[in-house]
């Protein structure tokens, strides 16, 4: 019965994985997503306000001296309230909080994004491993999981930023390892019910190697759940880094990293509340503008999870 | 005289009862302007495809007809009360003691964290003045009833099977002795013998406890096993409607023909199936004429123009297809003694 | 059952050593030890550096220092602070209490706010009532908890004067700020599983029977309808807590929590490495116990979850 069936189903399935027709099926596939995308007034929000964010973290360098109007102390101007000519106040060091917040979207958005794509490519392959070869391999990778998982993030992230030395990179690392266990365990969940289809089974039976099969015919159908979990993942490392920063543990001054800012606003915070109003709401900002793209994708993708 | 009068009294009586789900995008008219009877101790089929409107007739009459749908009727009087003036208090004393539902599904309709006992006692504690543990022996003693050991009252719905699921799921509709008893496809999902053995099981208890019942199913098998009058439904309406001799025996809708001519013929299995050509229309976009007319080999321009009005063959047997209203016209399949 | 929470607790076992081992070596790397900081400060010879740094255990590969720590742990002697000399299990004992209030105060806190507030909108999904709780629910979620910290002390304890704006001194009263702060994002996420685990159970079949039966719609949805909700809203809410006991760092920073939280940071920032091992691996037994309790729980919940412990139980016997 079961060889019946795999003989019937092969061809279909194969040619709608095979070069061309793959193609075309993935394209159609996008665009329902893209449209039901579209129709998320959250999700829309949500990517207004990231393409805002990004392009002023690329712009900043043209729009601001770094060291004059950033980092430049002027002491003449220190703890200025919120004005015309400084829409968020100074800072204890007469720096224009408005544009170090604005300055501090590079900070927190390539953070976010690195430290998500270290997660995002150690998770995946150790993932895919051990979803694809049981015993031993999958043993080893799940075991290591667990241990990594049994230490709460932020405990890890301080631990290894502290012992490797607080630089940016140094933060990027610590997070990105800190979110690695999550994507090992979505990616070895979809891989385990993408082997088993019956498609893959054909794949074998036609003499396909392994790692062509993992690599063109497991992971792009195990896609779906690792893009969101990437995109809610970069909203969660945004706040790490912040959090870490706020620990002194982060970006090292006197950039403008919000959580810097913040840990610095603090000290001030019964008489120069604005020092910790603003960044902070720079984070919320940015945190949501994620977090409201990735649910959108997720019921744009899979609408049996849109409830 | 007093009994026999309660007799021929209708329990269930349906005057032009619609059904509409609206949405945004689109309004559903899942079931139209529908009228019938349900007399004492009798038993009504429905029969008709999938999407016929047969599942939500039924709920309307329980008045549990899910969002965004709208139920609009004159008339849904049941053990002459009006169910669509209830209160909800009211409605719920209705519900389980006046009228039970035995759904399509064994295998979702039982909540799987309470034992089948409590899940039979909870429907009596709701409606009989009992204590906790008088509720519990009467859940026992209904199990037993439907064919399982009382002792396995204390299990949960995941350690039973499918066809005992469905004798549990008889034995909560049953629990309060309701007046009327609605079987939803109530065998579909089970394995033949086991549908057998249900079968047997409700008919035996609807005798026993002269109860009137309502079977919905697209087998017409078990309407001729189960049923002493049958509505055939086609795109939410009832096309044709008798006695279970005279929709059988003296067919005269199409659409019931098409029925019974798409059922195989042991005695002559070189005969082809004669499937009914086409699919039932969308219920979001009904035609004006009558629904089956696409289908339909009698089809005439008559037939597009607007709804068929009904024709009574004698007091109990209706038909609404309008080629009746051609001089001599009859259906091909034979009239049966 | 006994058993399967007798398995679960052998494995851990594991995974603390890996933990432990994993935490050591991570420290291992720092450039620079107590000793390091010491002769900063104090200015000593390379002599007595060589004597400190005996004293303290520093001497030798990190697996043989590892080896030793291990030794000692199963002896029951989590070791002795660096930095105050204190035993490691008695520092961290005395900061525990503050940190199980913490975690309690807050869970409970979101627990009351969130069921409701979640059930409602599952209820009334799609009304004005439903989106707005929800975009509540997602600005809860994005806000940094420090900062929302922060906000609290800026907004309310600098205007009335009895709620305290850090330390755990003045009894309730000081819960209420860092309770609120840890429980917003709780509140948030255990709202937004409770409204969609609501929603799958909501259009399930048995609840359809359960009106059938002519129950009320608040009795079908609190007893029959929750009781099938529950299992991912105890697992988020059981993780979680776990999270919570295992230091909200950042808010027990901000508000002075005397909490192990911030024992850790303290521990990290002095790199008391017997300190910064010895508290992490309590933390990670902590969890482990809290994560098991929950699992035991669903058993409670849904007798085709105990089924399964039990077949365990047949397979491992």
């Amino acid at each position: 019965m079961s060889i019946n069936n795999v003989t019937i189903n092969a061809p279909a399935t194969e040619s709608a994985h095979g070069p061309a027709p793959r193609r075309y099926v993935r394209k159609t596939q996008m665009r329902i997503v893209l449209h039901q995308l579209s129709k998320n007034k959250g999700a829309m929000v949500g990517l207004f306000i990231i393409l805002a964010i990004v392009l002023v973290a690329i712009f900043a360098d043209v729009l601001f001296d770094y060291d004059r109007d950033v980092v430049g102390i002027h002491i003449s101007q220190k703890l200025l309230r919120p004005s015309w000519a400084h829409p968020f106040g100074t800072d204890d060091l007469g720096r224009d909080i408005f544009i170090r917040v604005l300055y501090g979207s590079r900070y927190s958005v390539s953070v976010g994004v690195v430290a998500t794509i270290i997660g995002l490519g150690i998770g995946v392959v150790l993932g895919a491993i051990a979803g694809y070869y049981c015993g031993l391999a999958e043993d080893i990778i799940m075991r290591f999981n667990d241990i990594l998982s049994a230490v709460p993030s932020i405990l890890m992230g301080i631990v290894i930023v502290s012992a490797m030395g607080a630089t940016t990179f140094n933060l990027m690392l610590a997070i990105g390892i800190t979110s690695v266990p999550q994507f090992v365990r979505i990616t070895r969940a979809s891989v385990l019910t993408v082997r088993n289809q019956e498609y893959i089974e054909a794949l074998h039976a036609a003499g396909i190697s392994e790692a062509r099969i993992i690599a063109f015919h497991v992971l792009p159908n195990c896609l779906s759940p690792i893009i969101v979990q990437a995109t809610l993942r970069i909203a969660s490392a945004i706040i790490a880094a912040s959090s870490l920063s706020f620990l002194g543990l982060g970006v090292p001054a006197p950039a403008p990293e919000w959580g810097s800012m913040l840990s610095l606003g603090r000290q001030y915070v019964r008489t120069a509340s604005y020092l910790t109003i603003f960044p902070g709401l720079a984070i919320l900002v940015t945190v949501l503008a994620f977090n409201l793209l990735g649910d959108g994708l997720r019921d744009a993708i899979d609408p049996k999870l849109k409830k | 005289m007093e009994t026999m009068k309660s007799l021929h009294d209708p329990v269930l009586e349906v005057e032009d009862l619609s059904v509409q789900f609206v949405t945004e995008d689109e309004t559903v008219n899942a079931v139209n302007h529908i009228s019938f009877k349900l007399r004492k101790g009798r038993t009504l089929g429905f029969v008709g495809e999938t999407g016929a409107g047969k599942t939500t007739t039924a709920l309307a009459l329980l008045r549990l007809v899910p969002n965004p749908g709208k139920v609009e009727s004159k008339r849904i009087e049941v053990c002459g009360r009006e169910v669509s003036a209830m209160t909800a208090r009211q409605l719920e004393k209705y519900r389980g003691d006046d009228i039970a539902m035995i759904f399509q599904d064994p295998m979702t309709a039982l909540n799987p964290v309470f034992t089948v006992g409590q899940q039979i006692a909870d429907s009596i504690l709701l409606h009989q003045d009992v204590t906790y543990g008088e509720a519990m022996k009467k859940a026992e003693e209904m199990l037993e009833l439907v064919g399982i050991p009382a002792s396995r009252q204390a299990e949960y719905p995941h350690q039973f099977s499918g066809g005992m699921k469905q004798r549990v799921v008889i034995a909560i509709a049953l629990a309060c002795n309701p007046e009327v008893m609605i079987a939803d496809e109530p065998t579909t999902a089970l394995d033949v013998t086991i549908q057998a053995q249900v079968l047997n099981l409700m008919k035996k208890l609807r005798d026993d406890r002269r109860m009137s019942m309502i079977m919905i199913t697209h087998n017409l098998g078990i309407i001729a096993d189960i049923c002493d009058e049958v509505a055939v439904m086609y795109a939410g309406r009832i096309v044709e409607t008798g006695t279970l001799v005279e929709v059988f025996n003296h067919t005269k809708h199409p659409y019931t023909e098409g029925l019974f001519n798409s059922l195989p013929n042991i005695l002559n299995r070189t005969a082809k199936l004669k499937p009914i050509p086409g699919l039932m229309p969308d219920p979001s976009n009904l035609p004006v004429g009558c629904a089956f007319a696409p289908r339909c080999r009698y089809a005439g321009p008559d037939c597009t123009c607007a709804q068929p009005k009904a024709h009574w063959f004698s007091d109990t047997h209706t038909v609404a297809c309008a080629a009746y209203e051609r001089v001599g016209f009859t259906i091909d399949r034979p009239e049966k003694k | 059952m006994l058993r399967y929470a007798m398995k679960r607790l052998l494995l851990m076992i594991p995974v603390i050593i890996g933990v432990s081992f994993l935490i050591f070596f991570i420290m291992d790397l720092a450039p620079g030890d107590i000793v390091d900081l010491k002769l900063a400060e104090e200015g000593l010879t390379y002599e007595q550096t060589e004597q400190l740094r005996e004293a303290y255990g520093l001497t030798g590969s990190v697996f043989t220092r590892y080896f030793s720590y291990m030794l000692n742990f199963l002896k029951g002697d989590l070791g002795t602070s660096n930095v105050s000399g204190r035993p490691v299990l008695d520092s961290f004992l005395e900061k525990m209490p503050a940190t199980i209030v913490l975690a309690c105060a807050s869970i409970f806190v979101s627990i009351i706010i969130s069921i409701p507030l979640g059930i409602y909108a599952a209820i009334k999904r799609g009304t004005f009532a439903d989106n707005a709780s929800m975009v509540l629910s997602f600005i809860g979620l994005s806000i940094p908890n420090f900062w929302l910290g922060l906000m609290l002390i800026i907004v309310v304890a600098l205007n009335v004067s009895w709620l305290p704006t850090g330390g755990f001194t003045k009894g309730i009263a000081s819960v209420i700020l860092p309770a609120i702060t840890v429980g917003t994002g709780l509140t948030a996420t255990l709202a937004r599983t409770t409204r969609s685990s609501m929603l799958d159970v909501l259009s399930q079949d048995y609840l359809r029977t359960e009106r059938a039966k002519g129950h009320k719609e608040f009795k079908v949805i609190m007893k029959y309808a929750l009781r099938n909700a529950l299992i991912p809203i105890i697992t988020i809410a059981g993780g979680q807590f776990a999270v919570t006991l295992g230091g909200a760092v950042l808010t027990e920073t901000v508000f002075s929590w005397p909490g192990v939280g911030r024992l850790i940071v303290d521990a990290v920032n002095s790199r008391d490495v017997p300190m910064v091992v010895g508290c992490i691996i309590l933390k990670s037994i902590t969890i482990g116990i809290v994560v098991l309790i929950v699992d035991l729980l669903y058993a409670v919940i849904d007798p085709r979850i105990k089924a399964q412990y039990a077949k365990r139980k047949r397979k491992t016997a």
